[in-house]
């Protein structure tokens, strides 16, 4: 039986073309609605204009860093849930995400199929 | 030449169960701990994050023999082991990890100030006993407010301990919650690697993450 669209909307924020196209096949087939944005500026206007339900968000991007883009988003939106990518963490990074009520915080590299897990939970919380 | 020793540094986030119950063992009072209602997804997050740090972890391929391991909130007090095996047997992913590798013949630290540890737990059990109709948001916050100081102290009683108890040739493994600051001092005498798999925050709760 074709699996039906799902209502939810995510959108994935990242500097790095061609992640931003995997993680957008990998969640197009589970059936979710997928926004890209490259950039922590664009990412912040798609927020507010497709209201999505999930953000994945890279920390590590040129001119506005994830951190920062999300201390915007959170500036008009407490309620999205957001999910972190990164392939530097650190303590500080975790904790500035903490502050900023994230979901999860995950590292790079991940397995496809955990991040539709972690996304899903989310989704579900 | 830049010839700091190396210590594995892994942030982690407590489990319900975990928080506090070392401070009520040595209080003798464990089956009157906070109550802990945990639920599937709870222990499933829990579960995940503990797998994903074991994973990385075991990838490292590290001297267990000649390496010693520091614990957010075990005390110096001569009953570390017990301690552990207790939170281990009770079924906390955490310490089943950590005896683990004391079997792999890693060697185990007792890490933390004992007053400083059960003033935390009475802090934190005072916020959440007396108020419990309280914002979820103003009740964190107090917490944070008043366990700043405590954070403190405790991470530079933990500096010391690791400093004064390293020994020649050892490699020391630190498992810490993810508000603590020790990283930050570490950095000055140790070239700190981090190990991070996942973090769920929202699955886990904030407050015993503050």
């Amino acid at each position: 039986m074709k699996k039906e669209f799902t209502n939810w909307k995510i959108l994935l924020i990242d500097d790095e073309p061609k992640l931003l196209d995997l993680m957008k096949d990998v969640l197009e087939e589970e059936k979710y609605h997928v926004f890209c944005a490259s950039s922590g500026s664009d990412g912040i206007l798609l927020n507010e204009q497709k209201n999505p339900d999930l953000i994945l968000l890279d920390l590590r991007m040129p001119e506005m860093d994830g951190i920062e883009t999300l201390r915007n988003i959170r500036k008009n939106d407490d309620k999205v849930r957001v999910v972190i990518l990164t392939g530097y963490g650190c303590p500080d990074t975790i904790r500035d995400a903490a502050d900023l009520n994230v979901s999860e915080y995950l590292s790079k590299p991940f397995e496809n199929e955990d991040l539709v897990s972690i996304i899903s939970k989310s989704l579900e919380l | 030449m830049n010839d700091l020793r190396r210590l594995i540094y892994v942030p982690i986030l407590h489990a319900r169960e975990d928080s506090g119950r070392t401070a009520s063992i040595l209080h003798g009072n464990e089956k009157n701990d906070i109550k802990n209602e945990k639920n599937d997804k709870e222990l499933s997050a829990v579960d995940e994050m503990w797998d994903g740090i074991a994973t990385k972890i075991g990838g490292l391929n590290l001297p267990w023999n000649q390496t010693r391991i520091y614990q957010d909130g075990l005390p110096v007090c001569g009953n570390e082991l017990e301690i552990v095996t207790r939170h281990a047997e009770s079924g906390s992913p955490n310490f089943l990890f950590i005896l683990d590798l004391i079997q792999k013949r890693a060697k185990l630290e007792g890490t933390e100030n004992i007053d400083l540890l059960i003033r935390e737990y009475d802090l934190l059990n005072k916020l959440l006993m007396k108020n419990s109709n309280k914002d979820r948001k103003e009740l964190i916050a107090e917490y944070q407010a008043k366990s700043r100081e405590l954070l403190t102290l405790r991470d530079e009683f933990i500096l010391n301990r690791i400093t004064s108890t390293l020994q020649k040739g050892e490699l020391p493994i630190v498992f810490m919650g993810v508000m603590h600051r020790l990283d930050k001092m570490l950095e000055k005498d140790f070239f700190v690697s981090y190990v991070i798999y996942r973090l769920p925050f929202r699955s886990m709760g904030t407050i015993y993450n503050a």
